[in-house]
């Protein structure tokens, strides 16, 4: 059977190239999409006064190059609006959210789009940060690089990637407020300058487009804001290239889309089961873990260990040398034997259980 | 099946529900000229909020074949939700064949004949019967200032307000059954 690694790595592949290249690949769908999209999705305009992307111009950070998507959708991963053919789907949720906050449009109207995202973040919960989003997959590529050059990994201490997360949440809450403010009639002045301010800082802004065979809007100094933005925009896009130096996927702590994701990773459909009396405590399941948890390590009972901040990878499971320690299951069905390693307690490396405690 | 599993299913119905696709019939009056020969009938339609999207969900139907007839259907006015508020409809008919039309629209419907560039011919008008009127605004002039009363409630997409809650039920049931198990 096909390891599950490998499995990951092929949808990654499929997802990158759908997301990124869709608006290519599709171009002739998009009508016929637009149409079936219509009978459920209502469409979401700027009301006469706002600003919406659109009329953004070349050079300017929030230029999106006037192509449309294939999907007007918004699917719970780092999809970027600022994709220079327009990929197969709208943006991501915080796109979705801030944009829709400075219109001030209906709830109503944004119903139906919040119901699919939760109703996928219900099915998968973070399966999209593991398996399919873009940004996610250029991480595991720069892991990947980073392997290739021997550079060793290091494990964040608890304390830092929940300071991660805090970071994450405080520019969601800036954003989320920034954008509320800018549709107030009395601020609606500044929404050329502050509109979707979590963009203007968001990597993918800048990855998507180099990926999709344009050259991104790296830099707007027309005015203090947009310069404070394009600076901002630098110094994110650097922490993030960087950070792949030393860790694995530290952006998925503070990214946005993520955290919201998070929030339905214990209560998901994809579930993770420890049977705990056949734990050997060889710690290779932590060890494995991009996202450094330990939890599936440390439980010492039978338990679902399914964690906010955990992508549902499954390294752990693969990794795991005790076979029916870990498992995954979908709404308590078990899902295959997807274990690679048979090993012998005595054969585990110091070193690994040391790396982990 | 287990309960979570019913409970999915559950959610399915509920959407297969709210997604469902609608049709509705407006009968269209006219009275035939006194000509030989074809001529285009020409007319405006409303439409209620939220039923109509795209001028491919309309299409007009003769009465006595049950076949489509090729129409131009322009958009004249949207809604705020972008379905579309009032069209434009024109199409052929002839006085040698006397029938009558009807005008079919909602999601469900898919039209398939269209022309754009109509031959010189006259242009009779048609007015649609009953249904389709915009009652849904009320327009109050005060003075220079124009109120328009939205009093249409959509409730179409509050329906979503449904699986909405089922889901976010599910979620916060079982992650506290999640972390129940951890915290045995
Ligand atoms: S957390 Fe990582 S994988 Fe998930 S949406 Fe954000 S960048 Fe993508
Ligand atoms: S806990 Fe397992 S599935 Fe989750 S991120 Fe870590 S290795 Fe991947
Ligand atoms: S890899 Fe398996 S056996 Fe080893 S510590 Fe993790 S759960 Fe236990």
């Amino acid at each position: 059977m096909i390891r599950i690694s490998v499995a990951r790595r092929i949808v990654q592949i499929i997802c990158f190239v759908l997301l990124v290249y869709g608006g290519y690949i599709f171009k002739d769908w998009k009508e016929s999409a637009e149409t079936s999209q219509q009978k459920i999705f209502p469409t979401l305009k700027a009301p006469e006064g706002s600003v919406s992307t659109t009329q953004f111009e070349k050079g300017s950070i929030l230029w999106p190059s006037g192509a449309t998507p294939v999907i007007e959708n918004y699917p719970p991963s780092l999809v970027c609006r600022f994709n220079p053919k327009g990929g197969m789907f709208k943006a991501c949720i915080m796109h979705f959210l801030s944009e829709n906050l400075t219109w001030q449009t209906s709830f109503k109207y944004l119903l139906p789009y919040i119901t699919l995202f939760i109703a996928l973040c219900f099915l998968l919960g973070r399966v999209w940060c593991g398996w399919v989003c873009p940004i996610g997959t250029v991480g595991d590529f720069l892991t990947y690089l980073r392997r290739k050059m021997n550079i060793p990994v290091r494990r964040f201490p608890e304390r830092f990637r929940l300071n991660l997360s805090i970071t994450g949440y405080s520019l969601m809450v800036i954003a989320l407020a920034i954008s509320t403010v800018i549709g107030m009639p009395n601020y609606a002045r500044f929404q050329c300058y502050w509109f979707l301010p979590y963009c203007q800082i968001c990597p993918a802004r800048l990855i998507c487009p180099m990926f999709g065979l344009i050259k991104p809007n790296w830099k707007d100094f027309s005015t203090g804001i947009t310069t404070c933005f394009t600076i901002l925009a630098w110094i994110v896009l650097g922490l993030f290239v960087a950070a792949f130096y030393f860790g694995r996927r530290v952006w998925c702590h503070m990214c946005v889309v993520g955290l919201i994701n998070s929030w339905f990773n214990k209560g998901s459909g994809i579930e993770l089961h420890k049977k705990a009396i056949k734990c050997i405590k060889c710690g290779y399941c932590a060890d494995a873990c991009p996202m450094g948890l330990t939890a599936m390590y440390q439980l010492n009972r039978d338990a679902i260990y399914n964690q906010a901040g955990c992508i549902m990878c499954m390294r752990c499971v693969e990794v795991c040398p005790r076979k029916g320690c870990l498992n995954v299951s979908f709404f308590g069905k078990k899902i295959g034997n997807m274990q690679r390693r048979t090993l012998d307690a005595k054969k585990v490396s110091e070193p690994v259980r040391r790396n982990v405690a | 099946m287990c309960i979570p599993m019913k409970k999915l299913l559950l959610i399915v119905v509920v959407f297969a529900y709210v997604f469902i696709g609608r049709a509705e019939q407006i009968d269209i009056n006219f009275e035939y000229p006194d000509i030989e020969g074809d001529f285009y009938l020409a007319g405006t339609v409303f439409f209620p909020p939220s039923s109509v999207m795209s001028v491919n969900n309309i299409l007009i139907l003769d009465t006595s074949t049950k076949k489509e007839i090729a129409s131009k259907i322009t958009v004249q006015e949207r809604w705020p939700d972008d379905s579309i508020m009032s069209v434009e409809i024109i199409f052929p008919a002839s006085s040698q064949k006397k029938t009558t039309y009807t005008i079919h629209y909602g999601s469900d419907i898919k039209r398939r004949k269209t022309f754009s560039e109509p031959a010189v011919l006259p242009t009779i008008s048609f007015f649609p019967a009953g249904a389709g009127r915009p009652v849904e605004n009320v327009d109050i002039s005060v003075g220079q200032i124009n109120v328009r009363v939205d009093k249409s409630t959509n409730i179409r997409y509050w329906w979503y307000i449904v699986p909405m809650a089922i889901l976010l039920f599910l979620t916060v049931y079982r992650s506290v059954r999640t972390i129940r198990t951890q915290k045995l």
